[in-house]
């Protein structure tokens, strides 16, 4: 079958948002995130042909933003914002609780191979498995990546909430 | 299982499903109770991750891809697939007659085209806004010094030689195709002629670009206009 501009607009409409979350979760800036959700779309228009599965086009999706965001990285690392600024778009009243921004702020202190698959799972809902093919690391080094990510996250939260809310 | 298990595998997926793991949940009340916890937290974790995409994001992406019109007939689709393959022949015959340049460089170019060759159809009815094109140019290490008309199409691209830049610019006689090309140099000039296609591949401070438009086009002066507005500082 071949593929149609109706698919790309399913593929646009089923994804586009959860890998803004993404993209703002890695980069920390509203125009980086919209970029690199810009440049993943713009790359999978180029592949659309192989991205007829839809299980498979969310996996390369979410590789393919994640390969963008490494390049970024390559060639200058951007000027990130502290989280009291994330978002920098007009958001819900959720976001500007303190319990969120709170959980922002932690998670932002996490090592980027702890944030990165537990963002892959939370945000994405990828499985153990599916991560470790993604990152090319073994499934028992995402297992426990993951579980560490978690016990700091709530360490952090239980222990110093006063002290996260005053960064 | 037991609870110390129970907790590991808790932390490393609170939405797995196994038998065991479910079945330990639901016979221990303190493994319960935590599961419940983590439960609530991942939620939370959740909420404080989705933050709404900006206004317009979504028509912006699609936009990108003026292809969407390809939902008209299939003789378009005949018309356009007859095109890519006449500039494909186009270049050939040019390549025998002609010593303009090495062949790879042409028809990478060419075959670069002839795949993105929907962002080529139908009238645009999106303009890319300069924000945007200038940040595409930082983030591949240049900057945009000037302004390069009405842009409908611009993405980052990859050709062989490294990352660029695809630009579809509307030009005087319909679409005209600039592939920035920074890692890609040439020595001089090179003319490049394609069926209906007409365009130039030049040298840059970095690299090098290709013009690419309808037959009559003013490339040069396009060519020109990208030459002096582009700064690379790799």
């Amino acid at each position: 079958m071949k593929p149609s501009q109706t698919t790309f607009e399913e593929l646009v409409d089923a994804h586009y948002a959860e890998l803004y979350h993404f993209a703002l979760a890695r980069c920390g800036r509203a125009d980086l995130a919209q970029d690199l959700v810009q440049e993943t779309f713009s790359r999978a228009w180029g592949a659309r042909r192989q991205l007829q599965s839809v299980q498979r086009a969310r996996a390369w999706l979410y590789t393919t933003l994640r390969r963008e965001h490494a390049r970024l990285y390559e060639r200058q690392r951007p000027e990130t914002r502290p989280s009291e600024q994330l978002p920098v778009v007009p958001v819900s009243d959720r976001h500007c609780d303190p319990d969120s921004l709170a959980l922002l702020q932690v998670l932002e202190r996490l090592a980027d191979n702890y944030r990165e698959p537990l963002l892959l799972q939370v945000l994405g809902g990828f499985s153990c498995a599916e991560i470790s093919a993604m990152l090319e690391i073994s499934e028992n080094t995402v297992c426990t990546r993951l579980y560490r990510a978690r016990r700091q996250l709530r360490s952090a939260l239980d222990d110093e909430p006063k002290k996260v809310l005053a960064r | 299982m037991n609870c110390l298990q129970f907790r590991r595998k808790l932390l490393e997926d609170p939405t797995r499903q196994e038998d065991d793991f479910l079945t330990h949940a639901g016979q221990c009340a303190g493994c319960r109770a935590e599961y419940l916890r983590c439960q609530a937290f991942e939620q939370e974790l959740l909420a404080a991750l989705q933050v709404p995409p900006p206004a317009g994001l979504r028509e912006e992406i699609i936009h990108q891809h003026p292809g969407r019109a390809a939902t008209g007939t299939k003789h378009r689709r005949w018309l356009l697939t007859g095109l890519a393959a006449s500039l494909l022949l186009g270049i050939g015959i040019g390549m025998r007659l002609t010593v303009f340049a090495g062949p790879s460089l042409q028809q990478e170019v060419i075959g670069h085209i002839a795949h993105e060759m929907p962002l080529l159809e139908g009238p645009a009815d999106h303009w890319v806004d300069n924000d945007r094109l200038r940040r595409l140019f930082t983030g591949l290490g240049g900057e945009l010094d000037g302004e390069l008309g009405r842009v409908r199409h611009a993405g980052r691209c990859h050709m062989d030689g490294g990352d660029g830049l695809h630009l579809v610019v509307q030009g005087e006689r319909g679409p005209v195709t600039l592939l920035l090309m920074p890692a890609q140099p040439v020595d001089g000039v090179l003319p490049l002629q394609a069926g209906e296609f007409q365009g130039v591949i030049m040298p840059l401070d970095h690299g090098s670009m290709a013009v690419v438009g309808n037959n009559g086009e003013p490339v040069m002066h396009l060519a020109e206009r990208v030459r002096k507005s582009v700064h690379w500082h790799l």
